[in-house]
């Protein structure tokens, strides 16, 4: 994923949200799955992001375009479709 | 004297006379007594009130304007018949006109394949963001609500 966010870097913003785990090993993860500083991320440590989003597992991908959701999936999506999504989300 | 000699005469003529005959005389009356002395009918109209000698007086006056008539038909005759030429003229100088005039070359006008409509930015439909502040790993804030590009939230965990 954090690829495809690279091709689009200074032209949306990708924020990862993670829950139920510790900052030292969500931050240990980070860095071995978002290393090309693409995407910023956050842990959410007492749910309220999750909880505000509505979002009662993972992964899940939501797109946010104008502050309206305009895509949401659950899920790894293949690297085709997330390109798109983000090629959509630009339009 | 002369007039005054015509004027009695004639009285005493169409006096004499009935009908179109009478007429006829004080036509040729009130020629006779204006080629005497140049006579109008007003100084005919302004004598005692005498119902032939206005009739006279009416008839050179009637004499007069068909005399005019004569004269404007004549001139409208005339006006016509210089009309007409003109009007033969006129197709001729309206022809040299138009051939002094710089022939306008055909105006090619290309009309595009589709017309370019400027539609308006379609409203993303779905539920709002909620408002959330949200401290990033770089230190950053990010308010969901201001963000002034798309956002692609990721919900995951480490395991």
């Amino acid at each position: 994923m954090d690829y495809v966010a690279a091709e689009f870097v200074g032209e949306v913003d990708v924020i990862a949200v993670a829950w139920a785990s510790t900052y030292e090993k969500t931050a240990s993860a980070a860095r071995g799955f978002l290393n090309r500083g693409a995407t910023r991320w956050l842990l959410d440590e007492d749910d309220s992001v999750f909880a505000a989003f509505e979002v009662t597992y993972q992964p899940v991908g939501v797109f946010v375009v104008g502050g309206v959701e305009v895509k949401r999936w659950f899920g790894s999506l293949p690297e085709q479709e997330l390109r798109q999504a983000f090629t959509d989300a630009l339009a | 004297m002369c007039r005054a000699t015509g004027c009695i005469g004639s009285v005493l003529i169409i006096r004499a006379m009935r009908g179109r005959n009478r007429v006829i005389v004080a036509i040729l009356a009130a020629v006779i007594a204006l080629a005497c002395g140049g006579g109008s009918g007003e100084e005919v109209a302004s004598e005692p009130a005498d119902p032939v000698t206005t009739t006279a007086a009416t008839a050179t006056t009637s004499a007069a304007t068909a005399a005019t008539t004569a004269a404007t038909t004549a001139a409208t005759a005339a006006t016509e018949e210089s009309g007409s030429t003109v009007s033969e003229d006129l197709p001729a100088t309206t022809t040299a006109a138009s051939e002094e005039q710089p022939v306008e070359e055909p105006v090619t006008t290309t009309v595009p394949a589709k017309t370019a409509v400027t539609e308006p930015a379609a409203v993303p439909d779905g539920p709002p963001v909620p408002s959330v502040t949200l401290e990033l790993d770089d230190g950053t804030v990010f308010v969901t609500t201001e963000a002034t590009r798309p956002v692609l939230y990721l919900f995951w965990a480490e395991w």
